[in-house]
């Protein structure tokens, strides 16, 4: 335990180096967001003086003295851009995405694993041919197109979902009302994710299921006359959804970044919004903090993934393959 | 007699839902494109937040919609004296913020000097104008400027937002302040970060009651979700244009009005003046009739655009000179590079320069703009007639200006052949002298390092000297006349600005030259 503990602590301090430096990197400067639009009309000592204010004049390796300071401090400071205390901004908008991204997460995993499964069972017969098809010409959609077709579609042309926001925002909506509204907004964009993020899931378990499916305690159980659900359930889907867990585990970092297309087209305020809004402003202390956030949660959660193993598969706790 | 009555009960429905088209109306849904922060005058930070924040804040003077600058907060006999350098005027009655504090002429003197000690400020450079103020009383005021100033009506008065002197005076850093207090006709109620703002009518608004009573302002950035919106019904309008290829489709909605207002943003090729043979005037010539200007623009817009001419500014500009207009002939092209040393090709017929180099460069375009892509492709398309290869490279809006425009800064100098470009508007004389002075602390826009000792002399002596507006725009004049015999870019023309609003839930929207249809006219009798 001492050791993975190690191991994932040294992951995290690259992380954390390494998003001080990936902003700074990045071509542009954060000059006109911190000036406006008056940015040319400025004399350079005018813009040398914005410029120090926020320590960027100061060498590199003084301004990543001053990110570790407030990072450590938990003073993260305020946005170039939003002109917000960051920790604000951050949590205004990651409880929209954690939501939207992970009812999404949860509807891709077990819609994905079942018809993984089911195709797996029936390899090789029609529906098997048919749900392979369908889950690689889906995959090869990108996410925002589906987003803006179902935008136009059951949001323009039909009128039957909203086109934009996470909530009625005219509307003072409390309780189950709200609760009601919220999935109502959530709709289209979970659609849009959940369309495209199936096929890793559909894959993993199909694959994963075939081959349980071939292995001998799997035929000695058959073989032993034991029920056909408890194979299927405590045999075969056990272990085939090791594999599965993993990918759910990877995609946890996925649940900040990953819908950055759909939050735009459907104008939801979460962290992908923001995240694209700090890159393109070149607002460094915003760029830093939505992708350490990013970084450190998949981080954790291949951690989580590690020790939980365990308990899934004891064999990997005994230091089996 | 029942088809009269008929014909009557129609004509009076249909007078009735005009009227109440026209009418007063409780609430309207109109998508702001980008979020503007709390859009106080020191937080906004684009030409969007500057669209809504007007309705927040007044200034002084207004363009009106034939972009005209008249009085707003002042009475009309407003005086400017000594050769454009005094400003004297006196502020209507009953203004007041949205606190219900006194607007008085301490609040506008505040406004003109605090911006100028602030770092984040777009108005400081309209401090940096200004000697002295002398307030007289209340109401009435002067404002002194250290230098002539022909433009300060509108670059200045036009342009300075009024604020709160109880509110600013003891606040260091004015981007520490996010309560929005101004005196215009809307206040802001509620502001969500990423999500929406939310405008109130202030009833007793000195120049009456908005006929609006609440502004419900989504923050909406992708285009098509504004457009589904429009179509929808769900918004009446948007900060934002259409497309040219989207006027069928909103045309066919008969709850949609399209407005097209002239727009002053132009689109520009930069060329980059400080490499070879980018350098030679003689090159830079020959673009010029290379590019079919015209055609690149009525495949892009159709009739929705003003052409460019070789004076670079709006052809239909009190001082722009007539007959600039860019002629599209690849022969005479072809004999100006042949005639300059250009003549030798390559095996892929590319022309090389005297120095035997390949005449084969790069044009960078922002990634978000279709329409500047597709102008490129069609620029790089037409030059290679003239046998001059361009590659189209798409790169991400700063990544573009970091090369073009280093830290904004046109004596840093600049890394690339050609880009396609604009800037946020023409309609102030100044820019002209920005774009092409050499001198780079008066040529702050001077991105193609352009350098022509003639135009530099006329800005010194003429332009400078200026002290009535004939002297001005007979320096603007000479000024085009030189750039056009020596281009150092070329430039495109000025799209129309094409905003869908649904006239259905309110007929009151109004554009004009340059103008939003979210402006103050919209919503004033």
């Amino acid at each position: 335990m001492r050791k993975r503990i190690l191991h994932y602590g040294i992951i995290l301090a690259v992380v954390i180096v390494v998003n001080f430096f990936i902003p700074r990197l990045l071509p542009g400067s954060p000059l006109k967001t911190l000036v406006g639009e008056e940015a040319g009309s400025m004399t350079a000592e005018q813009k040398m003086g914005v410029l120090e204010t926020y320590h960027l004049t100061e060498p590199m390796i003084v301004q990543f003295a001053y990110y570790l300071r407030d990072l450590f401090t938990g003073n993260w400071g305020v946005s170039f851009s939003k002109r917000l205390p960051i920790a604000q901004l951050l949590t205004s908008a990651a409880g929209w995405t954690l939501l939207l991204s992970g009812v999404t997460m949860l509807f891709s995993v077990v819609i994905g694993s079942l018809l993984g499964a089911l195709s797996a069972v029936r390899r090789r017969k029609g529906r098997d041919l048919g749900l392979v098809l369908s889950a690689t010409v889906l995959d090869s959609i990108p996410s925002f197109w589906i987003a803006i077709l179902l935008l136009c579609v059951f949001g323009g042309k039909l009128g039957w979902f909203p086109t934009y926001g996470a909530v009625s925002m005219w509307k003072n909506y409390t309780g189950l009302r709200w609760l009601a509204d919220v999935l109502w907004h959530m709709a289209l964009p979970v659609l849009a994710l959940v369309i495209t993020s199936l096929m890793p899931y559909f894959s993993t378990a199909r694959f994963s299921v075939l081959k349980t499916l071939a292995q001998d305690y799997v035929r000695m159980a058959r073989f032993r006359g034991v029920p056909e659900r408890k194979i299927s359930v405590g045999y075969i889907m056990r272990n085939a959804m090791v594999p599965v867990f993993t990918l759910l585990m990877m995609d946890v970092g996925y649940l900040l970044s990953g819908s950055v297309l759909v939050e735009t087209v459907f104008s939801y305020p979460g962290l992908g919004v923001l995240m694209r809004d700090a890159v393109s402003a070149r607002d460094y202390p915003l760029i830093q903090y939505t992708f350490l956030i990013s970084s450190a949660l998949t981080v954790a959660a291949l951690f989580a993934a590690d020790v939980l193993y365990a308990k899934i598969d004891p064999m990997m706790e005994d230091g089996h393959e | 007699m029942k088809k009269i009555l008929s014909l009557l009960v129609a004509l009076m429905l249909a007078l009735s839902a005009a009227c109440l088209a026209e009418s007063s109306v409780d609430a309207l849904t109109i998508a702001v494109t980008k979020d503007e922060n709390s859009l106080t005058p020191f937080t906004y930070v684009s030409s969007t937040g500057t669209v809504v924040n007007r309705l927040i804040y007044d200034t002084l003077f207004i363009a009106d919609l034939d972009n005209n600058i008249v009085p707003w907060m002042v009475e009309d006999d407003y005086e400017v004296a000594d050769g454009y350098t005094r400003y004297t005027f006196t502020l209507l009655e009953g203004q007041k913020f949205h606190d219900g504090t006194p607007l008085t002429t301490a609040d506008v003197a505040f406004s003109f000097t605090y911006p100028g000690a602030q770092n984040v400020s777009s108005q400081r450079k309209i401090c940096a104008k200004i000697e002295r103020i002398d307030i007289a009383d209340d109401r009435t005021m002067t404002i002194n400027l250290s230098a002539p100033d022909i433009n300060f009506l509108r670059d200045g008065l036009a342009t300075m937002r009024i604020i709160s002197k109880a509110q600013y005076e003891s606040v260091e850093d004015a981007t520490t302040v996010h309560e929005t207090l101004g005196s215009g006709m809307y206040r802001l109620k509620e502001y969500k970060v990423g999500q929406y703002y939310i405008l109130e009518a202030v009833e007793d608004y000195f120049k009456g009651a908005p006929r609006v009573k609440t502004l419900n302002m989504p923050i909406m950035e992708d285009a098509t979700a504004v457009q589904t919106g429009l179509l929808s019904g769900e918004l009446a309008a948007a900060t934002s244009s259409i497309g040219v290829e989207m006027l069928d489709v909103f045309r066919s909605n008969p709850d949609i009005e399209v407005f097209a207002s002239a727009g002053y943003a132009p689109m520009i090729m930069n060329i980059n003046n400080g490499v070879a043979p980018l350098n030679d005037p003689a090159f830079r010539t020959a673009l010029t009739y290379a590019v079919d200007v015209n055609g690149i623009m009525n495949t892009l817009y159709g009739e929705y655009a003003t052409v460019g001419t070789k004076g670079t500014i709006r052809p239909d500009l009190p001082y722009s000179v007539a007959g600039l207009e860019y002629v599209y002939d690849v022969d005479r092209a072809n004999s100006i590079l042949d005639e300059a040393g250009y003549g030798q090709r390559n095996a892929d017929g590319v022309r090389l320069t005297p120095e035997g180099e390949p005449c084969s460069f790069e044009i960078l375009v922002y990634s978000g703009s279709t329409i500047r892509i597709r102008a490129a492709e069609l620029t790089a398309h037409q030059l290679e007639l003239a046998g001059i290869a361009l590659t189209v490279k798409v790169m991400e809006m700063d990544t573009v200006d970091a090369y073009v425009w280093p830290d904004f800064e046109v004596s840093k100098g600049r890394d690339y052949d050609f880009a396609m470009w604009g800037w946020g508007s023409s309609i102030s004389p100044e820019f002209l002298v920005n774009l092409y002075s050499s001198d780079f602390s008066v040529g702050t826009f001077n991105v193609c390092g352009y350098v022509n000792a003639d135009v530099d002399a006329v800005i010194a002596e003429q332009y400078a000297a200026a002290a009535t507006d004939g002297e001005l725009n007979a320096a603007l004049m000479e000024i085009q006349n030189r750039i056009a015999e020596d281009p150092g870019l070329i430039c495109f023309g000025y799209a129309d600005s094409l905003q869908a609003c649904n006239v259905g839930q309110y007929a009151g929207f109004k554009s004009g030259k340059g103008t939003n249809v979210i402006n103050v006219y919209s919503f004033l009798d």
